[in-house]
């Protein structure tokens, strides 16, 4: 498991600079490498999440897209020498300027390894949330699972980390919550989900 | 911790945690306590001292429960003391936290939505700790005081309130309702109305606690052994 960048350049300081911008990035290991030949399926197979960034002209198209169907969760971000430069856009998710401020990066990335489930910040993910919806909605950990494609135990593990991170355990209190934090409407909630 | 005796001096109990000033009360035992001694007041006021002691010991020291001496205790003292505990949370602290609920959603700007769905959440939780009340004083209550009196009296000798359960829920939405509170509240409010609000909640929780106890530890313990010797 585990976050990964992948920065495929022949330029050392460019691969230099790339990996100053994201190094800090939390929980994220961070690979560089010259040619994309390089890459080796250590560096990528157990990711959760994979950034890779690479020159718009690599000509790796099928190691590309085969590493895309490997990586659920993935970005691409292909690097711009200049704009005469030709390359495929369907091949990258993004396309970034070699001289692009390095913030603009930064904050890339830092939204793209957001999004995850790990949870280790005490905000809700969107799963969590859908999940609080429901439960405030009234709805049992079965018709959850029903509703969301999951298994009840999964419901349930959902709740254990819902209530850990805000410290709510009952559902009148879950209810409250997601009325406070507007993730439901009050006048969506019937009168008695309170008692 | 320390631990009250008989012979220390009752007005020391005070002094040492004011705290314990309601449990007193809540014996019936009423100030103007002179240099006069737990023994002699408990005495004065028909109330069992080792009885007294046990729960005053218990109130104190958050880790003192002397289940064993309390299970000694007739069931009947404890329904008495548990009856008299309900008494002092309908009449005094459920009603003072519902009106500091009420001033501190009053300060705030415009009755800010937050606060009002903190209210409606302290009514319904109010609501139905008042049925559980009624409950334990309309079925639990009578039914161990005819289980000591008049044995011969009980047709269902299969009595299990079961509600651990029951209690469980009361302390989480009390915990529940000090979070909702603490993280959510918006910052304009009334300080000195909020630091009494809080101050009640923390003292109530601790109260109803060391209650929920002693019917589950205690009472409910009693009664399945009296059921066990009617048989
Ligand atoms: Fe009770
Ligand atoms: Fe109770």
């Amino acid at each position: 498991m585990g976050q990964k960048v992948i920065i495929v350049h022949p330029a050392e300081l460019v691969r230099r600079g790339l990996v100053s911008a994201l190094e800090d990035l939390q929980r994220t290991r961070i690979i560089s490498v010259a040619t994309f030949a390089e890459v080796r399926s250590e560096d990528y197979k157990a990711a959760a999440k994979l950034l890779l960034l690479v020159p718009v002209t690599c000509h790796h198209t099928s190691e590309l897209l085969e590493l895309r169907t490997k990586i659920g969760d993935h970005l691409f971000i292909g690097i711009l020498l200049h704009d005469k430069e030709k390359y495929k856009t369907d091949h990258f998710d993004k396309v970034l300027r070699l001289d692009a401020p390095a913030r603009q990066l930064r904050e890339i990335a830092e939204r793209f390894f957001e999004q995850d489930d790990t949870g280790l910040n005490d905000e809700l993910t969107a799963r969590e949330k859908e999940v609080l919806r429901l439960i405030a909605l009234g709805n049992t950990n079965k018709t959850i699972a029903e509703s969301l494609f999951i298994s009840t135990h999964t419901v349930i593990s959902h709740r254990k980390n819902i209530t850990e991170k805000l410290g709510i355990k009952s559902i009148p209190g879950l209810t409250v919550y997601a009325i406070i934090q507007k993730i439901v409407a009050p006048t969506d909630i019937s009168a008695d989900q309170l008692s | 911790m320390q631990e009250f005796t008989k012979g220390d001096k009752m007005v020391h109990l005070v002094q040492v945690n004011y705290s314990l000033l309601p449990v007193i009360h809540r014996f019936g035992i009423r100030l103007g306590f002179g240099n006069r001694t737990v023994q002699e007041l408990c005495k004065l006021y028909g109330v069992n001292t080792d009885f007294f002691l046990a729960i005053v010991n218990t109130f104190h020291n958050k880790n003192f429960f002397p289940e064993t001496q309390l299970l000694s205790f007739s069931p009947l003292l404890i329904v008495d003391y548990l009856k008299k505990t309900h008494a002092y949370y309908v009449s005094f602290s459920l009603p003072q936290i519902e009106d500091l609920i009420h001033r501190l959603l009053l300060s705030t700007p415009q009755q800010n939505s937050e606060m009002k769905m903190i209210e409606t959440f302290y009514l319904a939780y109010k609501r139905k700790l008042l049925e559980h009340f009624k409950e334990e004083e309309e079925t639990v209550f009578p039914y161990v005081e005819t289980l000591v009196l008049r044995p011969s009296d009980i047709q269902n000798h299969n009595f299990d309130a079961n509600y651990e359960k029951e209690h469980e829920h009361v302390d989480f939405e009390l915990d529940d309702l000090k979070n909702l509170i603490l993280k959510y509240l918006v910052p304009e409010y009334d300080e000195l109305v909020c630091n009494k609000l809080m101050e009640e909640i923390y003292r109530f929780e601790k109260d109803i606690r060391d209650h929920s106890r002693m019917e589950d530890a205690i009472l409910m313990p009693q009664v399945a052994h009296l059921l066990k010797v009617v048989k």
